[in-house]
């Protein structure tokens, strides 16, 4: 067990050595999330000023300012992106045979190889912005909501790793999984409260996105931190979060065997 | 004049490779026309959610927000067309420009042109349907005039859009490592879908002169909706001049950046 675990490590210290030799490339990474908290930002304190309001949907100015940065972090945080790419290239191509021949188990490789770069910039970028908070006076989250916050970020990866390599694994299907991604990114930007907080919904709406997989990406942890929900209902969403967290790993893994046996039918 | 002409010759055997690249894998063309309708959608369901909840955003009431999704997607499904762009940073990094210098065609023209998404090209068409959705469905007035006008702005503003963006691609001459500052620019594409003649002066003028995301939408709606005649005119002239600015900065920057290139041996 020892053995197995410390051949992830290597590859995950052989990446990390590599992230280090491009040292600029971190920086740029956190600045990226601003870029876009910026340019989605300008919009909504442009609504703020045109109709005067101090809340919209439950958010004031800095809270939604601090909502945004949340969830963009959290975005960098999952190591799927690169994954897809990755495994799109070596099921079409075939290479994956190249892994499979050796003792290792092909999805925990890709996630110790892909996890360096989001496990810095996200450590990093959400520290910057509990410094940002604490600078403007936003909410910041401290004690149980602290754990809470911690907990739902953990959930929210875990979910959105499932999604990316529910999306690689397809391409034991699929030729091109690119479309896909950008379907389920244009999906998922909606319905996780990445584009606009879920609260602008009606309530209606609003009571079933909440409960969905797509608001454990963004809408629960970011409303976490700015103090959108009452503790107890915080709970509940966090436990929904995990519940779905299993639910599509069992679904990842299921898959996974299933496309493996496809392409070793086909003999590789 | 010659090399346009030659230039013109070929365009239509990149067009018969790009389309028989999209027959071969059909099922991706066709998701790509699923993200595409969904993507539309999705920024209706956007200014539909906070429009009910906000009231006008400024001078934009929903219909207007309707014919700048339209507009801002016309403009995307062109840019998309021609989205190998993204790719000039990393080619001219490793050297594969050397594959386009041998050839008897401008480089560049090679470059944008060898890699055609003729898949975003129904996104043009959502574009249209929705715009003509629009009007129709809300009884918006317009006139044939403001329609051209409209029309001609929406389509030139691709190049508005596209110049700037193969301008950041260009500093991949100099400085090598150009992806970051290309993905940081394509942050700001987002912003063709927003009314930005709300937005703060600053803004309006970052977005007519230095990076002109105000003629994707923003000004194609005004000009069918609410400019005149005269002062439609007069957008389509600025435009006019600042693609003729853009198109003088990229040609001397492209020749100077070549000249480095093939200065280091390629």
């Amino acid at each position: 067990m020892k053995v197995s675990a410390v051949k992830y490590l290597v590859v995950f210290a052989i990446q990390v050595k590599n992230l280090l030799e491009y040292k600029i490339n971190i920086y740029l990474k956190l600045i990226r999330p601003i870029i876009m908290v910026a340019a989605v930002g300008a919009l909504w304190l442009v609504l703020f000023k045109v109709t005067g309001r101090d809340s919209i949907g439950g958010f004031t100015r800095k809270s939604f300012i601090i909502y945004l940065l949340v969830i963009r972090y959290i975005a960098v945080f999952s190591p799927g992106g690169a994954s897809i790419t990755e495994m799109n290239e070596e099921i079409r191509t075939g290479d994956i045979t190249m892994r499979l021949v050796k003792p290792m188990h092909y999805m925990v490789w890709l996630f110790a190889r892909n996890l360096p770069i989001p496990l810095v910039s996200g450590i990093a970028g959400l520290l910057m912005v509990t410094l940002l908070a604490w600078f403007f006076g936003a909410p910041v989250p401290t004690g149980w909501s602290g754990v809470l916050f911690c907990l739902s970020v953990t959930a929210a990866i875990i979910t959105q790793y499932a999604f990316y390599q529910g999306l690689g694994i397809l391409s034991f299907w699929i030729y091109d999984v690119f479309p896909i991604e950008r379907f389920y990114k244009a999906v998922s930007g909606l319905l996780s409260g990445e584009l606009i907080p879920l609260t602008i919904f009606g309530a209606a709406a609003q009571s079933i996105l909440q409960f969905l997989p797509f608001a454990s990406l963004a809408f629960i942890p970011g409303g976490i931190y700015v103090g959108l929900f009452p503790f107890s209902k915080a709970i509940i969403l966090v436990v929904s979060q995990f519940i779905w967290a299993g639910f599509f790993w069992i679904l990842v893994l299921w898959s996974y065997n299933r496309g493996l046996k496809k392409f070793e039918a086909q003999g590789g | 004049m010659e090399a346009f002409f030659k230039m013109l010759r070929i365009l239509p055997d990149y067009v018969r490779l790009a389309i028989r690249r999209e027959t071969e894998y059909k099922a991706g063309f066709y998701t790509y026309l699923v993200h595409q309708t969904v993507t539309l959608l999705i920024w209706l369901i956007f200014w539909r959610a906070i429009l009910n909840r906000i009231g006008d955003f400024g001078n934009w009431d929903f219909p207007l927000m309707l014919l700048l999704t339209g507009f801002s997607t016309i403009s995307m499904g062109l840019w998309m067309t021609f989205s190998t762009i993204w790719r000039l940073p990393r080619e001219i990094l490793r050297g594969d420009l050397n594959n386009y210098l041998i050839k008897p065609v401008h480089p560049f023209v090679h470059f944008v042109f060898r890699r055609l998404n003729l898949r975003s090209l129904p996104r043009i068409l959502l574009g249209a349907g929705t715009i003509t959705y629009g009007l129709y469905f809300y009884k918006i007035p317009w006139s044939g005039m403001s329609l051209f006008l409209a029309g001609t702005i929406s389509v030139l503003s691709f190049l508005t859009a596209f110049l700037p963006f193969a301008l950041i691609c260009l500093t991949a001459f100099w400085i090598g490592r150009a992806e970051f500052l290309r993905d940081l620019f394509g942050e700001l594409f987002v912003f063709q879908n927003y009314p930005i003649s709300e937005f703060p002066n600053l803004f309006i003028y970052v977005f007519t002169f230095i990076f002109p995301l105000i003629f994707s939408a923003t000004a194609p709606v005004l000009v069918l909706t609410k400019l005149t005649v005269g002062q439609s005119w007069a957008i389509l002239a600025l435009m006019v001049v600042i693609i003729v600015i853009q198109l003088l900065i990229f040609g001397f920057l492209w020749k100077r950046g070549l000249r480095r290139y093939e200065s280091f041996g390629g």
